[in-house]
C-alpha cells in the first residue's frame, strides 16, 4: 500500500465511522447501545473524526512526505522490513472495519430477554444508584412508577405490604423465570449506567390468567393491582394484572437511571 | 530484539482473535445442538439471538469508550507539536519520590481515561517522561483525574469507597512506578518506539514542524499535524479497542454472569471475583463508578475498591495497548504488580476496617 493510498484509506474510514456514530444518534438506535447521558460525547467524537478525516485528505503530499514517514513508522524494524510495514499498515486499519461491518451487516437490536437468561434477572433492586431515594419515590404516582422504581421502594420499605393494593402501569418484555409457577411470569426491563456491557436486567412478576400465552421477549403493558410476591426468603413486588397488552418496542428499551 | 517482537505480537493478536471466533462457532454449534430439539428452526433463532447480544454488547463497549479514545490520541497529537521537550522535562522534579509524586498528579491536568491515556503516555515518553514517571502516570491518571474523582464522588459520596480509590491508586501507582525507577536502563522497560531516542527523521521533521519560529509554519499547517498523529494513533491504539471490546463481548456472551456472582462471596473470593469483572467488563473508568454501584446491594467494600482501583488500571484492552508501548516483561509486572497490591489492601479492609 503506497503512503499516499494509506492515507486516503485512513481518511475514508475515519469518515465512514464518525458517520456511522452520526447515523446511530440520528435513527435513534444510538440509545440501545450506551445511556442517553453519553451521547453528546459520541456525538463529538462523530464530528471530530469527520473533521480529522478532512484534515488528513486536504494535507498537501510534498509535505507530509517525512511526516508521513515519521508516523507510520512506528518502529525501527518496520523501516528495515517494508514487507512486514506494509502488511502493518493495511491490518492497522483492517481493525477499524469490524464496528463498521458488525453494525451495518446485523440490524440494531437492544438486548432482550436471550440476555437475561447470561446475566440473571435481578428482583432486589442494586442498593444505590443515582436518584434511588424511597421519599423521592413515594412522591411519584404510583401508576407512573417504572419497574426498578417499585423495586427500590420495595426493597426500602420496612414492611412491603404497605404498598399492596396500589395500581401499577409498567412496560417491558416477557421473560420466563424458571423460579415462578404457571400462569405467572416476570416483566422485565435492563438497567444501563453506562453502555450494555454493564446492562442488569430487572424484573416484577405479574400473575394473570394470559400468562402462559405471551410470548417470551415480546413488549407488553401490564396494569394491575400491586402485592408483595414470596420468592424464597425475600418479599418482591409483584402486580396481579388487570390488563395486559401488547406494545411496540419503546424507543428507549432500558431504564437510564 | 524489539525487531521481532512487533509482528511476533501481531501474529499473537490474530491468534487470539482466531482462537475467539473458533469459540464462537463451537458454542455457537453447542447452542444450536441444545435448542434443535425443539425443532421448528429454533436453534437459527437461538444462534441470531446470540449473534446479536453479541453485536450489541461490542459495539455498546466500542461506541462508549470511542469518544475517550479520540480524546487521548487528540491530546497526544497536541502534545507532539505544542509542547516542548525541554520544558516538560524541566517541569519533573528529579528526585525518585517526587518524580512519582509528578506522576501520580500528572492525571489532573490531564482528563482521560484508560483509552486515551496510553496514546498520551506513549507520547510523554517520546517527549522524554522518565519512564517511572510515565508509569506513574498511565496508572493513576485513568482515576486521579477531574472527571472520575466527581463521577466517583457522585456514586459514592463521602464514604470509605470513595477516599480508598483514590488513596488506593495513588499509592499504587507510587509504588509501581517506584519499582521501575530502580531499572535505569530504559530501553529495558520500553519499547524503542517509545523511547526518546526514537527519532527517525529527526532532521527532516525539524526543518518544518521542529523550528517553531520559521515563518511559514503557520497554526493550520500544525493543527494538521496534530491531525495526522491523532489519526494513526487512533488506528494504531483503536483495533486493541476493537479487539479488547470483541473479548469482553465474547465473555459476556459466553459466561453466565450468574457464575460468578455466585462463587464471589467472602473476603477473598469476593475480591477476585470483583477483579475478574473488572476485567472482563473492561467499562471506562470515567463511569466504572455507577458499575460498581450496581454491585455495591451483593459485594463487600473491600472487593467493590478492588474492582475501582484495578479496573482504570488493568483490563482487556488496556493491556493489549501495553503491549505497544512496554516490553513484555514490563507489560508482566504492570498487570500483576497492582493485582498483589490490591489484593493485598482489599483483603484487608474485608478483614480488619468495619463499617
Amino acid at each position: 500500500m503506497t503512503k499516499r493510498a494509506y492515507r486516503t484509506f485512513q481518511s475514508l474510514l475515519l469518515a465512514l465511522l464518525g458517520l456511522f456514530l452520526l447515523s446511530r444518534i440520528w435513527n435513534g438506535s444510538i440509545v440501545f447501545y450506551i445511556n442517553r447521558r453519553f451521547v453528546i460525547l459520541v456525538l463529538l467524537a462523530g464530528l471530530g473524526l469527520m473533521a480529522i478525516s478532512q484534515a488528513l485528505l486536504r494535507s498537501r503530499p510534498g509535505e507530509e512526505e517525512h511526516e508521513d514517514h515519521h508516523e507510520m513508522d512506528d518502529s525501527h524494524e518496520q523501516q528495515e522490513h517494508p514487507v512486514e510495514h506494509a502488511s502493518f499498515s493495511g491490518w492497522n486499519l483492517a481493525w477499524m472495519t469490524v464496528p463498521l461491518i458488525l453494525g451495518l451487516v446485523l440490524p440494531a437490536r437492544p438486548l432482550g430477554s436471550v440476555a437475561v437468561a447470561n446475566r440473571g434477572m435481578n428482583v432486589v433492586a442494586p442498593l444505590f444508584f443515582p436518584g434511588a431515594d424511597q421519599t423521592v419515590l413515594i412522591g411519584i404516582p404510583p401508576t407512573q412508577r417504572n419497574i426498578l422504581e417499585w423495586m427500590v421502594l420495595f426493597e426500602q420499605a420496612e414492611d412491603p405490604d404497605e404498598y399492596a393494593g396500589e395500581s401499577a402501569d409498567v412496560t417491558g418484555f416477557v421473560y420466563r423465570d424458571p423460579r415462578l409457577k404457571p400462569g405467572e411470569f416476570m416483566i422485565g426491563r435492563f438497567m444501563l449506567t453506562c453502555c450494555v456491557a454493564d446492562a442488569l436486567a430487572v424484573g416484577m412478576v405479574v400473575s394473570s390468567p394470559e400468562a402462559d400465552e405471551l410470548s417470551e421477549n415480546s413488549w407488553v403493558r401490564v396494569q394491575g393491582e400491586v402485592y408483595a410476591y414470596w420468592l424464597g426468603e425475600q418479599k418482591i413486588p409483584a402486580i396481579s394484572a388487570v390488563s395486559i397488552a401488547p406494545i411496540p418496542e419503546p424507543e428507549q428499551p432500558y431504564l437510564v437511571p | 530484539m524489539e525487531k521481532a517482537n512487533s509482528p511476533h505480537a501481531n501474529k499473537i493478536l490474530w491468534w487470539i482473535l482466531g482462537v475467539a471466533l473458533f469459540l464462537l462457532a463451537t458454542v455457537s454449534g453447542v447452542l444450536i445442538g441444545i435448542s434443535w430439539d425443539g425443532g421448528q428452526g429454533k436453534g437459527w433463532i437461538a444462534l441470531v439471538d446470540q449473534v446479536s447480544m453479541f453485536s450489541t454488547i461490542f459495539l455498546g463497549i466500542f461506541i462508549e469508550a470511542v469518544p475517550y479514545l479520540f480524546l487521548g490520541t487528540l491530546a497526544s497529537g497536541l502534545v507532539e507539536v505544542f509542547v516542548d521537550q525541554d520544558s516538560l522535562l524541566k517541569i519533573i522534579p528529579r528526585s525518585k519520590l517526587g518524580s512519582a509524586l509528578a506522576g501520580a498528579s500528572l492525571g489532573l491536568f490531564f482528563p482521560v481515561c484508560e483509552c486515551g491515556v496510553v496514546p498520551l503516555a506513549r507520547r510523554l515518553f517520546r517527549k522524554g517522561l522518565p519512564a517511572p514517571v510515565g508509569i506513574s502516570f498511565l496508572l493513576a491518571a485513568p482515576v486521579l483525574n477531574p472527571i472520575v474523582i466527581a463521577s466517583t464522588f457522585a456514586a459514592f459520596g463521602n464514604t470509605p469507597v470513595f477516599w480508598g480509590r483514590l488513596a488506593m491508586t495513588f499509592l499504587i501507582s507510587i509504588l509501581v512506578g517506584g519499582v521501575f525507577a530502580f531499572q535505569t536502563d530504559h530501553s529495558q522497560v520500553l519499547l524503542p518506539s517509545s523511547s526518546m531516542a526514537y527519532q527517525p527523521v529527526a532532521p527532516l521533521q525539524r526543518n518544518v514542524i521542529g523550528q517553531r519560529t520559521a515563518p511559514g509554519v503557520g497554526v493550520a499547517q500544525r493543527l494538521q499535524k496534530v491531525a495526522v498523529i491523532a489519526a494513526n494513533e487512533f488506528f494504531e491504539m483503536g483495533r486493541y479497542l476493537v479487539l479488547g471490546a470483541l473479548l469482553a463481548a465474547f465473555m459476556q456472551t459466553l459466561i453466565p454472569q450468574g457464575w460468578l456472582l455466585a462463587v464471589g462471596q467472602g473476603p477473598i473470593l469476593s475480591v477476585l471475583v470483583m477483579i475478574a469483572l473488572a476485567v472482563i467488563l473492561s467499562v471506562c473508568s470515567t463511569v466504572d463508578a455507577f458499575i460498581a454501584l450496581a454491585f455495591a446491594g451483593s459485594f463487600n467494600a473491600g472487593s467493590l475498591l478492588a474492582f475501582l482501583v484495578y479496573g482504570p488500571m488493568v483490563d482487556i484492552k488496556s493491556t493489549l495497548m501495553f503491549l505497544r508501548v512496554f516490553r513484555r516483561r514490563t507489560v508482566l509486572y504492570l498487570v500483576t504488580l497492582p493485582l498483589m497490591l490490591i489484593l493485598l489492601a482489599a483483603v484487608a479492609m474485608n478483614y480488619f476496617v468495619r463499617f
